[in-house]
């Protein structure tokens, strides 16, 4: 399984292992190095056909007629043949896959998250179960398309409001919230017709269950209206101007903590926004979160699910929650977002939360 | 149910197009671009029309070639294409005729950062530069364009033969580029 494939017979000196990062040609290059080794396919002689052969048991593959093994978050990343990276870096390039996933999903029980687990990593696990025991079963999964972070927000954020003891109370306070991180906008230079427009789907979201409209107000109306591309994709703009502009005018708070994720250097806060922020496809890191639980006054409670081994024998040691906001005790209802590195999602308990069960 | 929502997806881009029109027109950028749609039932797509940038050869050298003082300078056409989910995504910019540049593709189509759709990195260059965003817009992008003519950048080109030329040959580079200014010009 370990076997590096080198091709004895390779024409190229540069072994495809060394691939991490390649540019496009290097790639182009490599692509046209399978193809010359395919080539004896059709040869009649008979040695080629031997070398043919010999070459996918050499990656360990299995034989050319057996499917593909399924690689996953879960998959030991030492265990990958060279054609599976290969294959992994393609689709890296088209995101096809990714991109015809639904927005957001309907819930999930966690337990198929388990699944994608149970034969990796055990603290993981651990925390899973951990999760499990205490009600959390239920995940919303968010297209892994760079926005993931503020359309979960998106779903937590409207799920808070539906589930509240009074839907039409706290959809009032989430229209003022807006309302009241309006004016940094404004200051942050933004056009008021430019953000205005993205606003709308999500006021007129939020002004529904102020009015209590039934058609409206339910679980599955939301996840319908976020996954209609071009409402959920005006809320997430509108979402990142309101990180933006809480960033903006509140420079020296975060200046010392933004930084470039590709090359860890400083980056100016107007760098930062017009390149980390702005854009749409751009993960959130923790500037972005903070800056929009803060500008929204809404507490975030992220749970962990990374290796990390959480010692301790406290129940509560066992999962990390990372915490942003004023309020994210269990009265404050906090929204509730999953992650794992380099995505987030929506993790509820089935039943809204009366009781602290703390 | 949602029939107080669902605006139809041109009307959004046909309003935000609209609105950079009408900001365009009020406050022109600089005197070296006008740009606008094309006919005034389809916002979804614009003529651009840009003024080569002074000190680079893309203005017209027509004064050493004719003796006369002229300063005109090559202007150049460039269709701006708007998607229906615009601002969302960015517009693409295509220069007719073709324009010989590094970050211009041989069939005229303008590569730089800013004109990128959102997660699509076809170059592999990392976020150091800037990228296409609901913030931006028509006016941004063409001054992008102006600099982009005044300073190619190699590290990200489009046309690849005109690269290596700028690169290991810039005289002659600017020759070509003279040479086509002015046969654009029709001199």
């Amino acid at each position: 399984m370990g076997d590096r494939h080198t091709p004895p017979d390779s024409p190229l000196p540069n072994t495809p292992a060394k691939k991490s990062k390649t540019d496009s040609s290097t790639e182009k290059d490599e692509m046209s190095t399978a193809s010359t080794t395919s080539a004896p396919h059709s040869a009649p002689v008979a040695p080629p056909a031997g070398d043919v052969a010999a070459a996918p048991g050499a990656t360990g593959a299995p034989t050319a007629d057996a499917p593909p093994r399924v690689i996953d978050e879960n998959t030991d990343m030492s265990t990958l043949t060279d054609q599976e990276i290969m294959k992994l870096m393609e689709g890296m390039d088209h995101q096809e896959d990714v991109m015809n996933k639904p927005l957001i999903s309907t819930p999930v029980p966690l337990l198929i998250i388990r699944e994608e687990y149970v034969r990796g990593s055990p603290q993981i696990l651990k925390k899973l179960d951990w999760l499990q025991e205490h009600g959390w079963d239920q995940v919303w999964r968010a297209r892994g398309d760079g926005d993931c972070f503020y359309r979960s927000f998106t779903l937590a954020y409207l799920l808070r409001i539906l589930h509240s003891p009074d839907p039409a109370l706290e959809a009032n306070l989430a229209y003022d919230a807006i309302q009241r991180a309006l004016p940094a906008m404004e200051d942050s230079g933004f056009d008021k017709d430019l953000y205005e427009e993205f606003l709308d789907p999500l006021s007129s979201l939020i002004r529904s269950f102020a009015e209590e409209r039934e058609t409206t107000s339910n679980e599955y109306s939301i996840v319908q209206t976020l996954q209609d591309a071009e409402r959920s994709n005006c809320i997430v703009v509108a979402l990142r101007l309101l990180t933006s502009s809480y960033i903006r005018t509140h420079s020296s708070l975060f200046s010392p903590f933004l930084l470039s994720p590709t090359t860890f250097l400083p980056l100016s806060t107007d760098e930062f926004c017009r390149q980390e922020v702005e854009p749409c496809g751009k993960e959130a890191d923790h500037a972005q979160i903070m800056a929009l639980s803060e500008a929204l006054s809404i507490g975030i409670r992220v749970a962990y699910l990374d290796r990390s081994e959480i010692g301790g024998q406290g129940e509560e040691s066992v999962i990390n929650w990372v915490e942003f906001g004023k309020d994210t005790t269990e009265e404050g209802r906090p929204l509730t977002l999953l992650y794992r590195p380099g995505h987030y999602d929506v993790v509820t308990k089935d039943v809204p939360p009366k009781i602290p069960d703390v | 149910m949602f029939g107080n929502n669902a605006r139809a997806q041109t009307s959004t881009a046909t309003r935000r197009l609209m609105k950079e029109y009408r900001d365009l027109t009020a406050d022109p950028l600089q005197d070296t671009i006008t740009a606008g749609p094309v006919s005034e039932d389809n916002m979804l797509e614009w003529e651009a029309l840009i003024q080569g940038p002074e000190g680079t050869p893309y203005v017209s050298q027509q004064r050493h070639l004719t003796g006369a003082d002229d300063q005109e300078g090559g202007v150049f056409a460039a269709k701006l294409v708007f998607p229906s989910d615009y601002p969302l995504n960015p517009f693409t910019m295509t220069f007719d005729p073709p324009l010989l540049h590094p970050n211009i593709y041989p069939n005229g189509v303008v590569c730089i950062s800013i004109l990128h759709p959102p997660g699509d990195d076809p170059l592999h260059y990392e976020s150091a530069s800037e990228r296409w965003s609901p913030v931006q817009g028509v006016r941004s992008v063409l001054l992008s364009v102006l600099s982009m003519l005044a300073e190619p950048n190699i590290e990200s080109g489009a046309d690849v033969e005109c690269c290596k030329l700028f690169r290991d040959n810039k005289p002659e580079f600017e020759r070509r580029v003279r040479e086509q200014v002015k046969n654009l010009l029709g001199i």
